[in-house]
């Protein structure tokens, strides 16, 4: 802990106080976003979207190697791959309800597979594993500001149009009665995920986003009483695991976004098991 | 309000906030201090007062209907739409699920879809059957009631009339004197 603080305050490593910052910045998505798409039940489907992403880097990164313009980033390229694959899944979720789980697991293998046959074909050394585990103490000061310029957008959203949002959540049939746009409120959700999952991919990477977005949100769902609360909850959580997960990571010398998803993980199981044994104590008496 | 409830069970979200869905308009913002009187009154109509801060899972399935009731009350509806509201609820439930509908009765159409044939609730003023006639399916004939003896009470979750299939009214008969 003492090594941590002291680099903290360190000016020769900056690296370690924009971590903790994008840590504390993520956590508010991971809190807000991760319990909506609980909730929703959306999981696998921002699961294919964060898959997907892979694609769009290595498209951006081959053809940056084949002397395409410098605005070609793997950032453009994730966040082109990621709104498409958000729009698609929706169109399909939308038209043919049936088949959606069967699209969303082919988006997920073909995005990857592209971003994996892009990098192999890119020169130089793009090794895939860093964009799917990620790496905490590469954030930028760019990746920072972009953080912090979604964390208000969803934090207005949310705050403007909570209870259209928790309508169109728990009974989207009674809230298009009363007129509420739900395809709107499904699509733009949709897309602010993900923006989000490009965005927090820099910090855990492709694989732990899933995991951020669920993990903290389905502990937080075993004790809060409403969609706020559970916000409020995921928050709270993802933000002791991200900064805990942070700080064993940098005191054990191990990969942070894996210790901060195995951290959230263990008190997500641990709370499952809670509750099982407390419902079957229930049962028996 | 639908027959079947699919709600999922773990959403966290307590009676009060599923009543106040109910006073949604598109996406305009809603007035808190109006939006609290709709919700209070709701909840006295459908009898739901006590249940106001429980969460919605942890209802019993005759509780969560007078709940959706209660919902469907708070924007002052003039025609309320039930599909067989009472499917698989208890004696009991029915009981006052019925005692609710007695008292919205005044101000709101209720219309009930049901597919017992032979006994309607008390409170139903006409009954349409649909689709009598085998060769129309969507027929509409609207038949007599008369009172129900010998049925016991507690199969039916309250005093119901007999459907008198043989005797057909005027369809015009709902709009006497008003044109």
């Amino acid at each position: 802990m003492n090594g941590f603080l002291q680099a903290l305050t360190n000016p020769s490593v900056p690296f370690v106080r924009n971590a903790l910052i994008g840590s504390m910045l993520a956590a508010f998505l991971f809190g807000v976003l991760g319990s909506l798409v609980t909730v929703r039940r959306i999981a696998g489907l921002a699961g294919a979207i964060s898959h997907t992403v892979l694609g769009g880097i290595g498209l951006a990164l081959f053809l940056a190697s084949r002397g395409a313009p410098k605005w070609v980033s793997p950032m453009l390229g994730a966040l082109v791959f990621a709104v498409l694959a958000a729009l698609l899944i929706s169109l399909v979720s939308l038209k043919a309800k049936q088949r959606e789980d069967t699209v969303i697991n082919a988006l997920w293998a073909i995005g990857m597979s592209l971003g994996v046959v892009f990098l192999a074909k890119t020169p130089g050394y793009a090794d895939p594993m860093s964009y799917l585990f990620g790496n905490i103490l590469l954030v930028t000061e760019q990746d920072l500001y972009l953080l912090a310029a979604l964390d208000v957008i969803v934090l207005l959203l949310v705050v403007r149009y909570y209870r259209h949002i928790e309508a169109a959540s728990f009974d989207e049939e009674f809230a298009a009665t009363k007129g509420v746009p739900v395809t709107k409120v499904y699509l733009v959700l949709l897309i602010v995920i993900a923006v989000a999952i490009v965005l927090l991919q820099t910090f855990v990477g492709i694989v732990m986003v899933i995991a951020m977005l669920t993990l903290p949100a389905g502990t937080a769902g075993y004790f809060s009483r409403n969609l706020a609360g559970m916000m409020v909850n995921a928050t709270i959580l993802s933000l002791i695991f991200s900064v805990g997960g942070l700080v064993v990571s940098w005191h054990f010398d191990l990969p942070a976004g894996a210790v901060i998803v195995l951290l959230s993980g263990a008190v997500f199981i641990a709370f499952s098991a809670g509750k099982m044994l407390a419902g079957r104590r229930l049962a028996k008496s | 309000m639908p027959q079947h409830t699919g709600f999922d069970a773990a959403f966290p979200i307590r009676v009060e906030e599923v009543v106040g869905m109910g006073r949604l308009s598109g996406l305009s913002p809603v007035a808190k201090h109006q939006k609290q009187q709709e919700i209070e009154w709701a909840l006295r109509q459908a009898e739901v007062c006590d249940l106001r801060e429980r969460p919605f899972s942890a209802l019993s399935g005759g509780q969560r209907r007078r709940v959706l009731v209660a919902r469907a009350l708070v924007g002052h509806p003039k025609l309320l739409v039930l599909d067989e509201p009472t499917t698989n609820m208890d004696a009991e439930s029915e009981k006052k699920f019925y005692d609710v509908l007695a008292r919205v009765k005044g101000n709101t159409t209720v219309l009930i879809a049901t597919h017992d044939s032979d006994f309607v609730s008390a409170l139903a003023e006409t009954v349409l059957c649909v689709g009598q006639d085998i060769d129309h399916p969507h027929s509409v004939h609207r038949h007599a009631i008369e009172q129900a003896v010998n049925v016991p009470e507690d199969i039916y979750g309250g005093k119901v009339v007999r459907v008198r299939h043989d005797i057909e009214l005027p369809d015009d008969a709902c709009c006497e004197g008003k044109e």
